[in-house]
């Protein structure tokens, strides 16, 4: 049974190679480093940390001020 | 019976804003990072680009900048409609808020125009990568500027009755609107700049 199975199994890797067609990766995957691709990839990438970057410091400065805020608040859910 | 959503209009003493403006700046940081992902898109196969299709584009800039200074005048109408409505000057804030209007419209007019012009030459948004990101750039762009002449006008039709019954609700929800207004005139220079000049 454990014959029959690791049979089969290579049968299919077997399979897989001979009928496998030549694959390339693309400059990016492959890591061409003077791909304009890469280089388009690396610049996308920066761009959009920089606005999400603007975007969290905005979240973050808002929360900064709303504890700023807060402090001179009296809390009305408090026990008497 | 009614629901009163608290702080719609008074201004909360935590965060300095009523919940309405905080409401729309969550909005406008959602928008912001629609625009980003884009931008981001434009910028990769700008990068990537080997066919040098991408670039400034000087024939196109007097449209377009004709185009920059309409939205930079509505911006601008908006934001006196708004400090006519504080002083009080009703008559003031309709006027304005209608060029407001009218500009915005003239704005996609001309959008218009420009489409038209490049489909009659065969220029889809299949045809290069350049167009592809040029329409949905400035089409989702554009979609912004419909619904915010859409929201303009609502504004303008509904006015009078609110200003009679509740003048600060409508102050609130004209202020919400022209932070709107104002961002969607951001994001066209940033988009005027990326497409056009550089």
């Amino acid at each position: 049974m454990k014959l029959l199975f690791i049979s089969r199994l290579a049968g299919l890797f077997a399979l897989l190679i001979a009928g496998q067609n030549m694959a390339f990766s693309c400059p990016v995957c492959f890591g061409a480093l003077d791909d304009p691709a890469t280089n388009g990839m690396a610049y996308a990438i920066i761009t959009l940390l920089g606005i999400t970057g603007g975007v969290l410091a905005g979240f973050v400065s808002f929360f900064l001020r709303l504890g700023r805020g807060s402090r001179g608040v009296p809390n009305e859910r408090s026990e008497p | 019976m009614s629901l009163e959503i608290p702080y719609a209009v008074c201004v909360r003493s935590d965060t300095g804003m009523n919940n309405a403006r905080l409401g729309l700046w969550l909005f406008l940081a959602s928008e912001a990072m629609l625009f980003g992902g884009l931008i981001s898109a434009y910028v990769f196969l700008r990068t990537g680009s080997a066919s040098g299709e991408f670039g400034s584009r000087l024939s196109e800039i007097p449209l377009a900048g004709f185009n920059t200074l309409v939205l930079l005048a509505s911006s601008a109408a908006i934001t006196f409609s708004v400090w006519s409505l504080r002083d009080k000057s009703f008559a003031r804030h309709r006027l304005l808020l209608g060029a407001t209007i009218l500009l915005g419209t003239l704005f996609l007019g001309v959008k218009w125009l420009d489409y038209s012009h490049k489909l009659s030459h065969g220029l889809y948004p299949a045809s290069s990568t350049y167009l592809a990101i040029y329409f949905t750039l400035t089409g989702v762009h554009a979609l912004h500027v419909i619904g915010g002449i859409a929201v303009n006008s609502y504004l303008w039709i509904t006015a009078r009755r609110l200003w009679k019954k509740e003048p600060e609700r409508l102050l609130s929800r004209l202020a919400a609107a022209a932070l709107y207004w104002n961002f969607v005139d951001a994001v066209w220079l940033v988009l005027f700049l990326l497409l056009y000049v550089f």
